[in-house]
């Protein structure tokens, strides 16, 4: 590889750029987000260009790919700024949306509002047709009526039609008539079919993703392309492509269309980042967490392949399309810590964000956050913020927290901060058990890996809590989901309802669906010249007959087709799996096949990082002092490290504080730390204390 | 040595007619006190019987099914003091709310010898209070399925199984006292053969036994020369109104002295309560063929083996679950053993042979819902006059005429006649005093129009009970009974 | 008990939530009837035995209904067992009358040991797609004690010391119609509380059992403060209230459901003396199932981010007369009472609270016009569809918010069948499930619409179908309409269509044959005459409401370009407050 690879990753403070070098040398920038992203991915490339030497028009115009990562898609549904979308449905089931098949947030709550309708049921129309289970249409499609209902769109404005016909995954002729019809009445509007965006049974699943995609479409493509324009008028040549929920990347142009793709775009980057240290340090399996402001994301990695769900909600709609199960909850540095009606002390979900941000930003924040109560703590070093590019205000800190917390509780206030800690922990604890012990999974198993800023602070508690041996901290983790950019591949994925009993499969019939399958994805594949070689991962979506959730288990297949043989093996990892996650297996039981899934995956090379050479064990030249800290209610004198300074082979015994920039990382009492060869930072967890006899 | 064997075996039939006599005088339900509702069995580990004690001839192979239904389920999980319960015509069984009880005896660490009960039950749920429901479709509306289960386990009594069982019954008090009862008399007869056992040394009891069903068996095949050879077709229908009739056909054969009885070409199984399993037709084919030796002899596997019968699954002979079949000895039973000695006598042979006679049943009790103990009270006032001329027929099992000053005085039902009518069967007219009540009734119709009838009588309302379900008996209403007689008539 | 306690309490609650999450996961993933894996028709919780009274102190969101209930199915399952309970054992247990609720929800509990004490009771209570008896599916509207109900299952273990009881098991599954389903149905539900035992002891061995008991008392404690406090917000004094359950299925109507509550200080008494005595039909409430809708009308009044455990029980006291519609004794038969008359004590409940805190009550929408279909496939299996699509629906609007969806929180967690998973899985097609205009109940906010489904049967099929709500709608709060009624009509063609009075029993239907169901909306809060005149116009163009609807029901006039008339509106809606 002779030319820069260039990551950027808006984030919701920051953002994030990582470029690789000809010869391994790598660069990372933040700069603040901006309302129009683009702007700030000028302004990365902008210091990028500065740091090396080169003006931005010299950068771009050898930059072969750019590798994107954006919360726009996410932005425009979490805030409901999105496309004035238009649905055509089978009638007399336009309400399916609405309905959500009764789910509710709440079980508990009657006072709970609905969700904002992105798609009112005046603009919800539903046609005469219909077609079976087994696909013969039962009554034709009335095109008249179709055509009244566009016309209606076109007298509303509409910007986006979406189009969701009962089985349309088995015979999707309806769905693509219609299409013409749209392209041909309204030709400006953004389409989106429910046969290309999710072809799969459940008619809420799929109406909901479809209509998902057609109210973040029109920005996301709109977005893309602004972005590319500006690329391009400064002299970018080469290729711009989007991290897709799914881990992989894709080219602005199927980004744009198939937009409820990218809804994880953003936090996707720090999985696939996760992918390449654990191989790189030699961790097979991984739990990340990113821990930035305002949020906590975690997801799971099994021998090298991150897990991926189709079960997500995001701003309250369902999103049925294969995405990196990662789990997010409101914990984050700027989480409010605030005492609730019982008196109870309580942290997030809500958050101070950048702005205000913490009381110790100093920048009108009066609300107490765990970064007030780890600069209060001593954890944070109010003159090494994001490696001093910023100071907090202790003072400020203390006394929000006294205030707001200690006082009305009548606790001190460090017992307070450690308090607000305790429970910022616990919040975290429990949701990555969610995604471990709730999936069959044991945490135990698992080396966690703390990006994000905050990260780092509570890794080591974290691992304790959940009783992991190791905790790594990338040399990168600030700008982890921007590293991710870089080493992520390229990737489809496809999937086909074809619904049969294992022991009487038509097995012409589903290696012809596969092969299908393979051959849209590779049209949808761009970018070929950047893949080393392409990876066919087939995989089917197994239950026991009368269950009504589905394991999808890899097909044991070395060949493209499916044998006999193969699909027993398959189905015995099925019993297993089942096992595994429900405690119990019934081999006896007839099995079914309802989804057939494809990962198309086109291997990019990764960066070649250059491994160190270890040196001496001791620390001390990176020794910068030492402070009080509270690791509990009881103050130790601490050591305190330059991350910068320190060099792979290091040796730390806990208790110590690393700070590089953009993060500090802490090395509890009992656990120890090694540098290792890549500059990343390996906690060993010491014996885990009952928690009973704390305190 | 035949002497000895011959005593031993006498010693172990005595002990089965003792574990009759302890059921019959322990047990507090009608059914099993009066009705002699039950049959009793010493039964060797293969799960042969060694000796049978029966009042009623739909238990002659149900004992045996039953048990071997037990062995098999719980295989090598048997142990002394256990006693183990089934009660599912889908498992050796006949009608519901049947139970067999097995209690087994180890010998040496081998189940050599143990005794069986299987009896009727007065109530275990379903629809109505005791087994009568003529309309039922599915044996769950008869009453629950009682699947093979383990009522103590080395001596110790599962109390959750007994709960089961009794919440699941509008009869606890009775049910609970008849359970007591069998499995006391079990534990009795079990030590009795445990002592036999000792006394005279396994294997001499073995080979009484062994003798004693050699000899049962040589002495049906000796009744049964007289058919040798025979290879007769009949047919006849089952009357099922409202609904169609339904065929059964039977091929009787007799070769090497067994009876073979081929129900091929009998209907499908019904969605009415007239289904009878396999086991419990070859019963009624038996004993339609060998009722004078039943009475002369022990009943025993020798005898049992003697016959054998067929019928294609999911037919009315060898209905498939959840196929109702409370019916099945009210109707069906006749029915196939009429058939049977039509083959054996032909059908124009005088009817002084008959020993069917279908009668009609009625069972009282409280309105559904108006208390929790609603024990069903089984109303037989008087019997089909058998074609003999007198008593009931054979296939009606013991019945006993209840006295009419026990009923006035302890039911609470006036008597108010009861005799002979001009065509020489009983007529039977009661009142209720027993209060508001409810009723199930069926009256089975035969081909030769000997029907009996059940009326209601109720402030100048007369209503015909012929098939009835839930049906209100008014305090103070009148009930008549018209019991058939089938002296002097052709089958 | 100092501070840190109580963060350990936090922490400790939090760990069995996500406990009794992992089983609502194992369950909804491995059952076998879509009635309980797709409609997730139940609940996971854990519950704690202090030597006398068992307490709820973690659950999952799941079916709400099931819920309480569970908290007697527990203890009688200890008092079954008093002193053969050991490490590994699994209880089944469903008896009215023995901590039960109607037949079909069954529990399955496993005690957690710790120093040879059963301490925490993980139970997942489910409904069962048949429970034997007389009638398929377990709702038999010809019941007239609990064995015409169906099979009834007083507490029975399915597992000792860790091995399955297998004649105990086969016991329970022969008499069930759908064997084939109802034994994965089990195995899920046993594997579930295997699972919790696992976690749960794992906890015992981290934090030792006095730190866990210290803490769940600490949360249950901390609940309870929340709803005293919640309570002590309301004016004391008597608030006497009154409904209607429609019939008894036996030919009686307007069965009276009647409570006094109680407030004083952080105090609530709930007397339900004067409710009608027990009836001949299937809807009488047994006491487990009567305290489970208190408990969820009491808990639709408190805050919701108050942890569910006993706490809120805690200064509740609940008068239920013995031999009473919602305490009867045996036999009397309780197939529908968990719809009604469940629904009508949430409701009369919450119309007493409502006296003394309107903008606290809202929503109740269980009156549902129970329909079930059953036949057979071609290989003779049985099988038996609760029409969930028909029934589910009727959410009423609660202070500050419209009904909306299907059903309303509270009521239930189950989520209605996939249409197209449906008719794969029987012989039926659903030709329409869609809101209808005005069919709701009006008001400040409005209950969400009636929904209208039509299902056509492929196959002949048997139908029985249970009415409620026609002669006695969900009731709207604070002056709020009353909504919808509900209808049910069996059609065999174009000609030959009966609409169901109060029920209609085993009623065939020939091939393509239609079961159209019109749910009724919930009941609207506060006067209709107060919503804005624009929110009216807005719901008319989305088909909610009519034009003539929003005259009748809000006064709102519209021009015939369909923007609002003020005047006119204002016009009639001062004529009808001055009338």
């Amino acid at each position: 590889m002779t030319q820069w690879l260039v990551g950027i990753d808006v984030g919701g403070t920051f953002t994030d750029l990582v470029a690789i070098g000809p010869r391994g040398e790598i660069h990372a920038t933040k700069v603040p987000s901006t309302r129009d992203q683009s702007e700030g991915v000028l302004a990365a490339l902008g210091r990028l260009a500065a740091e090396i030497g080169r003006s931005v028009p010299e950068l771009l115009a050898d930059l072969p790919l750019i590798v994107h990562g954006t919360t726009v898609a996410t932005n425009s549904l979490l805030e409901y700024d999105g496309a004035k979308v238009g649905l055509i449905t089978t009638e007399g089931f336009r309400d399916e949306i609405e309905f959500r098949r009764s789910y509710k947030e709440s079980v508990f709550d009657p006072r709970l509002k609905a969700p904002h309708a992105i798609v009112p049921r005046r603009h919800r129309i539903g046609v005469p047709e219909r077609v079976t289970h087994t696909g013969e249409v039962l009554r034709p499609l009335d095109e008249a009526a179709v055509r009244a209902a566009i016309e209606g769109f076109i007298r509303d404005g509409i910007e986006a039609v979406a189009v969701c016909f009962l089985f349309s995954f088995v015979n999707p002729a309806h769905e693509r008539r219609v299409a013409e019809i749209v392209k041909e009445m309204m030709p400006s509007a953004f389409l989106s079919l429910s046969c290309e965006v999710l072809p799969e049974i459940r008619e809420f699943e799929r109406v909901s993703t479809t209509v998902v995609n057609a109210f973040v479409g029109p920005r996301m493509h709109a977005y893309l392309s602004h972005l590319e324009e500006r690329l391009r008028t400064q002299g970018f040549r080469g290729e711009l492509f989007v991290i897709q929920s799914n881990g992989g990347v894709q080219s602005a142009l199927e980004a744009g269309r198939f937009a409820a793709n990218g809804l994880l775009s953003g936090p996707a980057g720090g999985v696939t980042a996760g992918t390449y240290l654990g191989e790189m340090a030699g961790y097979p399996n991984l739990i990340t967490v990113d821990m930035g402001g305002t949020s906590y994301d975690i997801a799971l990695i099994e021998g090298l392949r991150p897990a991926v769900t189709t079960e997500s909600w995001i701003g309250r709609y369902r999103i049925a399309l294969p995405m990196l199960d990662i789990h997010t909850i409101g914990a984050g540095g700027g989480s409010i810590a605030w005492i609730d009606a019982g008196g109870a002390l309580q942290v997030g979900p809500a958050s101070a964000g950048s702005n205000p941000g913490p009381a110790c930003y100093g920048r009108g924040g009066t609300r107490p956050t765990v970064t007030d109560a780890n600069v209060v703590l001593g954890l944070l070093n109010p003159e090494f913020f994001l490696g001093g590019e910023m100071r907090l205000d202790r003072k400020a800190a203390e006394e929000a927290i006294r205030r707001e917390i200690a006082e009305p509780l009548g606790m001190p206030l460090i017992e307070a901060a450690v308090a607000i800690t305790d429970i910022v922990n616990n919040n975290m604890a429990n949701a990555t058990r969610l995604v471990t012990t709730k999936r069959g999974h044991d945490p135990q198993q698992f080396a966690l890996v703390a990006a994000g800023g905050a990260g780092a602070i509570h890794a080591g508690k974290q691992a304790e809590e959940l009783g992991i041996q190791t905790v790594i901290v990338p040399g990168l983790a600030p700008v982890f989901c921007a590293l991710g950019a870089n080493v992520a591949d390229l990737r489809i994925s496809e999937a086909r309802t074809h619904i049969g009993l294992t022991d009487t499969v038509d097995f012409e019939a589903l290696n012809e669906t596969f092969q299908e399958m393979e051959a849209r994805a590779r049209q949808r594949l761009p970018g070929a010249d950047f893949v080393r070689n392409f990876d066919v991962r087939r995989s089917l979506d197994l239950h026991y007959v009368g269950e009504v959730h589905e394991v999808t288990v890899p097909v044991r297949s070395r060949t493209r087709r499916i044998t006999r043989l193969n699909l027993e093996a398959t189905i015995n990892d099925f019993h297993a799996i089942h096992e595994r996650l429900f405690a119990h297996k019934d081999p006896a039981q007839k099995v079914e096949i309802l989804t057939l899934r494809l990962d198309l995956v086109g291997l990019r090379d990764k960066p070649r990082v250059v491994a160190a050479e270890f040196g001496g064990e001791d620390p001390a030249p990176a020794l910068k002092g030492t402070r009080p800290i509270h690791f509990d209610v009881a103050a130790t004198e601490t050591p305190v490290y330059d991350g910068a300074l320190l060099r792979p082979g290091n040796f730390i015994a806990g208790p110590a504080i690393v700070e590089q920039w953009g993060t500090t990382i802490v090395v509890y009492p009992g656990h120890e730390c090694l540098i290792d060869a890549f500059g990343n930072v390996i906690v060993e967890i010491g014996q885990v204390q009952k928690a009973g006899e704390r305190g | 040595m035949i002497v000895r064997a011959h005593i031993t075996y006498s010693r172990l039939a005595a002990i089965v007619r003792e574990l009759s006599e302890t059921v019959a005088r322990t047990a507090r339900s009608r059914g099993l006190a009066d009705g002699g509702r039950f049959a009793v069995a010493a039964l060797t580990g293969e799960a042969r019987v060694a000796a049978q004690h029966q009042f009623d001839p739909s238990h002659s192979y149900l004992i045996r099914e039953s048990v071997a239904g037990l062995l098999d389920y719980f295989a090598f999980d048997l142990a002394d003091g256990d006693v183990v319960v089934v009660g599912d015509p889908y498992r050796g069984g006949s009608t519901p709310q049947t139970l067999t009880f097995a209690a087994p005896v180890l010998h040496e660490g081998e189940l050599v010898l143990f005794p069986a009960v299987r009896a009727e039950m007065a109530d275990l749920a379903g629809s109505y209070p005791g087994t009568l429901h003529p309309t039922a479709t599915e044996t769950w509306q008869e009453s629950i399925r009682v699947t093979p289960v383990k009522l103590y386990r080395h001596g110790v009594l599962q109390r959750d199984i007994l709960r089961f069982l009794l919440r699941n019954s509008r009869a606890e008090a009775l049910v609970r006292s008849d359970i007591e009862a069998i499995v006391s008399s079990l534990r009795a007869a079990g030590a009795g053969l445990s002592r036999l056992l000792a006394e005279r040394g396994r294997a001499t009891v073995e080979e009484a036994i062994a003798a004693a069903i050699a000899h049962g068996g040589r002495l049906t095949r000796s009744a049964l020369a007289r058919w040798q050879g025979m290879d007769s077709t009949v047919s006849a229908s089952i009357d099922r109104s409202p609904g169609p009739p339904i065929d059964v056909r039977l091929r009787l054969r007799v070769e090497e002295g067994r009876l073979l009885a081929d129900f091929d070409g009998t209907a499908g199984q019904v969605e009415g309560p007239y289904n009878m399993t396999l086991a419990h037709a070859r019963g009624y084919v038996l004993v339609a063929a060998a009722a004078s030796l039943l009475d002369a002899t022990t009943l025993n596997d020798g005898v049992l083996e003697s016959v054998a019968a067929t019928a294609p699954a999911g037919s009315l002979l060898a209905p498939t679950l959840p196929s109702a079949t409370g019916l099945s000895d009210l109707v069906t039973g006749h029915a196939v053993g009429a058939l049977v000695r039509e083959a054996l006598f032909g059908a124009d042979d005088p009817g002084v042979r008959r020993l069917d006679g279908p009668a009609p049943s009625l069972v009282l009790f409280a309105p559904i819902g108006a208390s929790e103990e609603n024990p069903p009270y089984a109303l037989d006032p008087g019997f089909t006059v058998s074609a003999q001329g007198w008593g009931p027929p054979v296939f009606s099992g013991r019945r006993r005429l209840p006295s009419a000053e026990i009923l006035e005085t302890r039911d609470n039902i006036e008597l108010v006649s009861r005799e002979f009518m001009d065509d020489g069967g009983i007529g039977a007219v009661l009142r209720n005093h027993r209060g508001g009540l409810q009723a199930t009734a069926f009256v089975p119709r035969s081909a030769d129009g000997a029907d009996g009838a059940i009326t209601l009588e109720h402030e100048g309302r007369t209503t015909d009970l012929h098939r009835a379900a839930g049906v209100a008996i008014p305090d103070g209403a009148t009930l008549r009974f018209r019991y058939p007689s089938l002296a002097g008539r052709g089958s | 008990m100092n501070k840190r306690d109580h963060i350990l309490a936090q922490i400790i609650g939090g760990s069995l939530d996500t406990i009794a999450d992992e089983m609502s996961a194992t369950v909804t993933r491995t059952a076998r009837s879509p009635v309980f894996n797709e409609a997730h028709d139940f609940t996971t919780a854990i519950f704690e035995f202090d030597g006398n009274r068992s307490r709820l102190v973690a659950q999952s969101p799941g079916c709400t209904l099931h819920l309480y209930a569970v908290v007697m199915a527990v203890e009688r399952a200890i008092a079954a067992f008093k002193y053969d309970l050991q490490p590994g054992d699994v209880i089944i247990a469903s008896d009215p009358y023995d901590g039960g609720t109607h037949i079909p929800d069954l529990v399955v509990i496993a005690p957690v040991f710790h120093e040879r004490r059963p301490v925490l009771f993980p139970a997942v209570r489910a409904h069962m797609g048949d429970v034997g008896g007389p009638v398929a599916g377990g709702y038999n509207p010809l019941a007239r004690d609990c064995w015409q109900d169906g099979l009834i299952m007083p507490p029975i273990k399915v597992v000792a010391r860790g091995e399955r009881r297998r004649d105990a098991f086969d016991l329970i599954v022969g008499n069930n119609r759908l064997a084939h389903w109802v034994t994965g149905d089990l195995d899920s539900m046993i594997g579930a509380c295997q699972l919790a035992t696992r976690r749960i002891t794992g906890l015992f061995d981290r934090y030792g059992l006095p730190v866990v008991r210290k803490a769940l008392q600490a949360n249950i404690d901390y609940a309870e403060r929340r709803v005293r406090a919640e309570i002590a917000s309301w004016p004391d004094g008597e608030y006497r209230a009154e409904t209607f359950v429609d019939h008894d299925y036996d030919g009686h109507t307007d069965i009276r459901i009647a409570c006094k509550a109680t407030v004083r200080g952080s105090d609530l008494t709930l007397d339900f003396t004067g409710s009608a005595p027990q009836v001949a039909g299937f809807i009488n409430s047994p006491i487990a199932n009567t305290l489970s809708f208190v408990f969820l009308a009491v808990a639709g009044c408190c805050d919701e981010d108050i942890p569910i455990n006993e706490g809120y029980m805690a200064p509740v006291e609940v008068i239920v007369p013995e031999g009473t519609v919602v305490n009867p004794r045996r036999p009397a038969p309780v197939g529908n009472c968990t719809c009604i008359c469940g629904a009508e004590i949430a409701e009369v409940v919450l119309m007493a609270i409502g006296q003394a805190a309107p903008e606290r009550v809202g929503v109740n929408t269980h009156k549902n016009p129970l329909a079930f279909s059953y036949g057979r496939y071609d290989d003779g299996r049985m099988w038996v569809q609760l029409n969930f699509l028909g029934f589910t629906g009727g959410a009423g609007a609660a202070y500050g918010t419209d009904g909306w969806g299907l059903y309303a929180p509270l009521m239930t967690g189950v989520t209605t069948p996939s249409i197209e998973m449906n008719e794969i899985q029987y012989p039926s097609r659903v030709l329409k499930h869609e809101y209808v205009a005005d069919a709701t109940g009006p008001g400040l906010w409005r209950g969400a619409p009636g929904v209208e489904t039509i299902v056509e049967q492929l196959a002949e099929t048997t139908n029985s179908v249970m009415m409620a709500g026609v002669r006695h709608p969900s009731y709207g709060y604070a002056g709020g309409g009353t909504g919808g009624h509900n209808r049910v009509l069996l059609r065999s063609d174009a000609e030959t269509v009966v609409e169901v009075a109060d029920f209609a029993f085993q009623h065939r239907l020939p091939p393509s044959g239609r079961l159209e169901t019109i749910r009724g909306g919930g009941g609207g809060w506060g006067s209709a005459h107060a919503r804005p005149a624009e929110k009216v116009r807005d719901d008319v163009l989305d088909g909610y409401v009519t034009v003539a609807g929003a005259l009748r029901d809000y006064g709102v006039v519209l021009a015939a370009d369909g923007t609002v008339d003020a005047d006119a509106t204002a016009r009639t809606r001062a004529a009808a407050s001055g009338s």
